[in-house]
């Protein structure tokens, strides 16, 4: 009973809870009363990410003016702070108790304002008859145009959990509703149409066909695609692009896994426009992985080394100019446009694609059978390793991974979510090494490109650069090789014996133990 | 965990108010402060408009810590909770008196609180009795308000005399300056003496309506009247007393 009333009521209402609505719910004759104190009525935008992940971490920031607010919708909390001057990123505001929070939140995702909003911050007491607090409750009064939303959440005080209580049914009897999660806030203000997610869940019927999954997971990819298109093409930030990318990679791994869900003909034309899709964009993606790490790359390398560093970027810097022309011109270009409706239309009905040889398979049982293959390709190929085995074969590694990393993904609803989840997770650590591994590798053969091909764009510091790129691809190198260490480990965690019996009992048509 | 414990053996010294002010001091300085009525008036809770305990009688705030634990209130502040008193309290040497090893019985009822509370403060009743030495036992630093007067200037040596005959560290004793009238000689003379004779804290809390106006706004001095004399003497206070935790 304690435990249950101790935790706070978040609380929702699409109406302006008022201390007269309250009081009226205290029962004559009560030793109780609330008082409320009403906030000064401010006018701003509500601002969020592209993918609400504010809203999604509970909480809602208003820019006013030359103030910042963040109210964390669970536990009422809000910290304030002055900024001066236009921001996107959080590491573009000066340090402070709002920027101290967006930036664990995300420092790679620009916010943007969702919507003009009128609000205000309330607070509320319920008090005894001596007047002492016995409960307390925040609450943030939202408007816009004629919506008007209340959220709220309630704090128990030690020792008065009864009273507490009490204040959640003043609450209920009063029109509002628990809350647990605000993602629909922005749609209920009518402010922001749609919740993007760059992972949107899939629906499956049991009994769908390897063909049917294989049109729902593309035409799901291919939306989440083309709602990226626009703020890549207007350069918000570089997860718009990365988003982007990403979707197209794993519609050409679905055409790629699902061998003979479409005719080999049909395949092979969509393999080819995906990849040209995908081509224009390879440049600014590059450029992107590397300025995003320009920090960590100047802290690498030693003091001495710095300047070229510093030259380096700036040319990298000029270069991602130049590709972001080349993927503007190409996403706001005719043809671009006509190639993607001509696709979505393509996968908006699954008779628009031709049959291959196992299109009528069940996707239950093809993808049971896909995961369990590769999931022992992946020991097998992992299990050999040992100190002298080549790099290109840890990188075949990191595909095969990556490719049941998708396999696992698509099928997810044919499966326990928490078991999938359980074994995601445990694949993913091993990916995050890979994938380091992988970077660090390529990052080694882009800085060698640029001391091949691009020496002369230096003029004066060409000394100054190579000797720059030479410290940058020492220490490149030595993480490389540190990650090189880690694998094997990760992989005896991802090898156990009950992930091994995890995979079989879910994805094997023979169960029972793993040996 | 520190205890400190708000003591004198003389009534109407400004104990509970002390109490009250300092522990209100302790939390707005960050730390988590359990405002502790050992004295069955209840004072301190009524101070913080906290009613008395009901379900806390009898042998129960010794022996029984979830009634102990589950009797402490939230107050009105932040970092500041209050395990007020009943009038089972004033029965506290008797039931001392039963149980065995009856002079760290208090020490040992407070050990519940070590995890949550930076600092606990026990308002205590004004005797020398079974109670009293086992807030001497538990306490890390015992506060003494003293009204600089012959009467009070009695009382405290009487204290330094029981702590020397009890073998009880007198290095716990922080004796300070109360409701101070420096417009009477008599107070200027008996402040003077004390200070050669005893190491007083250096603020000293003036008499004040402010303090008597606690009873009234029921609430520390600092949060209504938080500019006067008095409150700014018992920040000062606090801030001496800090030194020592």
């Amino acid at each position: 009973m304690e435990a249950k009333t101790a935790r706070p009521f978040v609380f929702m209402a699409d109406l302006t809870v008022t201390r007269g609505r309250l009081q009226k719910k205290i029962p004559a004759g009560s030793i109780f009363s609330l008082v409320m104190e009403k906030g000064g009525k401010l006018s701003g935008y509500l601002v969020d990410t592209f993918e609400n992940l504010l809203l999604k971490a509970g909480k809602i920031l208003f820019d006013v003016n030359d103030t910042l607010v963040l109210v964390d919708l669970r536990s009422g909390d809000t910290v304030e702070q002055g900024i001066t001057g236009a921001w996107r990123f959080a590491d573009q505001l000066p340090d402070g108790p709002v920027t101290e929070k967006l930036r664990k939140i995300t420092t790679t995702r620009a916010f943007l304002p969702v919507g003009k909003v009128k609000f205000r911050l309330d607070s509320g007491l319920l008090l005894d008859d001596e007047e002492k607090t016995l409960a307390r409750f925040r609450q943030t009064v939202l408007k816009s145009g004629e919506k008007h939303l209340t959220l709220g959440v309630t704090a128990m005080l030690r020792g008065y959990a009864h009273e507490h209580q009490m204040l959640v049914e003043i609450l209920q009897k009063s029109g509002v509703q628990s809350c647990d999660n605000f993602e629909d806030l922005y749609r209920q203000l009518g402010i922001r149409d749609s919740s993007y997610t760059s992972k949107p869940g899939l629906v499956f019927a049991a009994s769908s066909t390897v063909k049917n999954a294989a049109v729902i997971i593309i035409r799901t990819l291919l939306a989440v695609a083309r709602q990226n298109e626009a703020g890549a093409a207007a350069d918000i930030d570089s997860e718009f692009l990365h988003d982007y990318r990403v979707s197209l990679r794993k519609v050409r791994s679905v055409l790629s896994l699902f061998k003979g869900a479409f005719s080999r003909k049909e395949t092979e034309a969509l393999q080819k426009s995906f990849a040209e899709l995908m081509r224009p964009t390879s440049r600014l993606r590059d450029l992107d992985v590397y300025l995003m790490r320009t920090e960590e790359y100047m802290a690498m390398v030693p003091e001495s080394a710095r300047e070229g560093v510093g030259i380096l970027f700036s040319f990298l810097e000029d270069e991602r100019e130049l590709a972001l022309r080349t993927v503007v011109a190409c996403l706001r270009s005719e043809d671009y446009r006509i190639q993607m409706e001509a696709l979505t239309r393509k996968f908006s009905r699954a008779n628009n694609l031709k049959n291959g040889l196992d299109s009528s398979r069940r996707a239950h049982e093809v993808g049971s059978s896909l995961i369990y293959k590769r999931y022992r390709k992946v020991c097998r190929i992992a299990s050999e390793m040992d100190k002298s085995t080549p790099s290109s074969e840890v990188h075949q590694l990191r595909i095969h991974c990556k490719k049941l990393r998708y396999l696992m993904e698509f099928f997810a609803p044919f499966f326990p979510e928490e078991a999938i989840g359980l074994l995601v997770r445990n694949l993913k650590k091993m990916q995050d090494n890979l994938g380091n591994f992988n970077d660090y590798s390529v990052q080694q053969h882009f800085l060698q490109k640029i001391l091949k091909e691009k020496m002369d764009a230096f003029a004066d510091y060409e000394l100054t650069v190579s000797n720059s790129i030479g410290a940058l691809t020492a220490m490149l190198h030595q993480k490389q090789l540190a990650e090189r260490q880690k694998v094997k480990n990760n992989f005896i965690q991802f090898n156990s014996v009950e992930t091994r019996n995890l995979f079989k009992q879910l994805f094997s048509s023979k169960k029972g133990d793993a040996q | 965990m520190k205890i400190l414990a708000c003591y004198s053996n003389k009534g109407g010294v400004g104990k509970t108010a002390s109490s009250v002010n300092l522990a209100y001091a302790c939390a707005m300085s960050g730390r988590k402060t359990l405002l502790c009525d050992l004295d069955p008036q209840g004072a301190s809770g009524f101070y913080f408009r906290v009613k008395p305990s009901k379900k806390l009688q009898d042998l129960s705030f010794f022996k029984d810590q979830e009634k102990f634990l589950d009797s402490i209130r939230a107050s009105d502040f932040e970092n500041l909770e209050l395990l007020p008193a009943n009038m089972s309290f004033k029965d506290f040497d008797i039931f001392l008196d039963r149980m065995k090893k009856s002079s760290s019985r208090l020490k040992k009822a407070l050990k519940v609180t070590r995890s949550e509370y930076d600092v606990v403060i026990l308002d205590c009743p004004p005797n020398i009795s079974m109670l009293s030495e086992n807030v001497f036992r538990a306490a890390d630093l015992i506060v003494v308000p003293v009204i600089p007067t012959t009467l009070s200037a009695r009382t405290l040596e009487q204290l330094y005399a029981f702590f020397k005959e009890q073998g009880f560290s007198q290095k716990k004793l922080l004796p300070f300056f109360s409701m101070v009238q420096m417009n009477k000689k008599l107070h200027r003379e008996t402040i003077e003496a004390l200070r050669k004779e005893y190491k007083m804290l250096k603020p000293q809390v003036p008499f004040s309506t402010d303090v008597e106006r606690m009873g009234v706004n029921r609430a520390p001095v600092a949060t209504f009247a938080p500019k006067s004399a008095a409150s700014d003497a018992c920040q000062a206070v606090w801030k001496e007393l800090e030194t020592y935790l």
